[in-house]
């Protein structure tokens, strides 16, 4: 079980993971689109008030394409035995904690709270804010960092089995390719969608 | 259960040499000093796998089916290997 949540690029093979990824994706921008959710960068999540049917899935096939790319182009020069596929199945798959995000804008929940907020802070009754809602707020915070985590952890696996990523070099060169793939999506996003 | 063969001294963690054979059968016993084959310094585990590497006539892929692992991480291994194998070459 801990190898299917977290490793799974170890044990199945790169068409089970690449078909269960494209799966995912596809789920992921429909309900991106029912809960009016931008993914708007390689590790970005934004609650909006409407979106068309397209914004969400362009986003995420913007973030898995810049992303598999950076990480192909790094993962060739530190082996050269690296396969494309091995790529796209751990960015595929890696995305898949943040399409469960989603559901906490049900009905545009997270999107008129955080709009709430920031009405009572900008005129300083924050403290007014109901216990139910901070609950809310508490609650969807930590799912976001655990679905981040989790996300992170699948990505860095996934790339370590494609590389065979030892060094601490490689998992250096791993967070700088994230961070340029972070900003080059968010540049994509903006321009194209 | 067959007996593990060592390979490196439990003591001083160097490699070990061959310094007697015996015949099962007549007992003749040969005495010298003989270093191990390079494939006998590697691990029974990684023995294994290139035993299972050339019964499948060196296909990756096949390996990583009959093992239950992905192809990366078959490749790897034997990455691994090619990687050990060399610095035992260049020590010996």
């Amino acid at each position: 079980m801990r190898t299917l949540l977290f490793n799974p690029f170890e044990k199945y093979s790169d068409k089970i993971l690449i078909v269960f990824g494209l799966l995912f994706t596809l789920i992921g921008g429909y309900l991106g689109f029912i809960f009016n959710t931008r993914f708007d960068g390689v590790i970005d999540i934004h609650f909006v008030e409407n979106v068309s049917i397209y914004n969400p899935l362009l986003d995420i096939v913007i973030n898995i394409v810049t992303l598999a790319v950076c990480l192909f182009v790094i993962g060739k020069l530190i082996n050269n035995k690296t396969r494309c596929t091995d790529i796209l199945s751990a960015t595929l798959n890696a995305r898949i904690p943040f399409y469960f995000i989603t559901f906490f804008n049900a009905n545009n929940k997270a999107y008129i709270m955080s709009e709430g907020i920031l009405t009572l802070a900008k005129s300083n009754q924050i403290n007014t804010l109901e216990a139910l809602d901070i609950f809310y707020l508490i609650l969807m915070t930590f799912t976001i960092i655990a679905s981040l985590i989790w996300s992170m952890i699948l990505l860095f696996n996934g790339f370590k089995t494609a590389v065979n990523a030892k060094e601490t070099k490689h998992i250096l060169f791993f967070i700088s390719t994230l961070i340029f793939a972070e900003i080059l999506s968010k540049i994509l996003i903006i321009t194209l969608n | 259960m067959q007996p593990k063969l060592p390979v490196q001294c439990p003591s001083c963690e160097n490699a070990l040499s061959v310094t007697q054979l015996s015949c099962g059968n007549c007992t003749t016993i040969v005495s010298g000093n003989y270093s191990l084959p390079l494939l006998l310094q590697i691990s029974e585990e990684e023995q294994n796998f290139i035993l299972q590497f050339f019964m499948t006539s060196g296909s990756l892929k096949e390996m990583a089916s009959q093992i239950g692992n992905s192809y990366p991480t078959v490749r790897n291994k034997l990455d691994d290997i090619i990687q050990k194998i060399n610095l035992l070459k260049q020590k010996s």
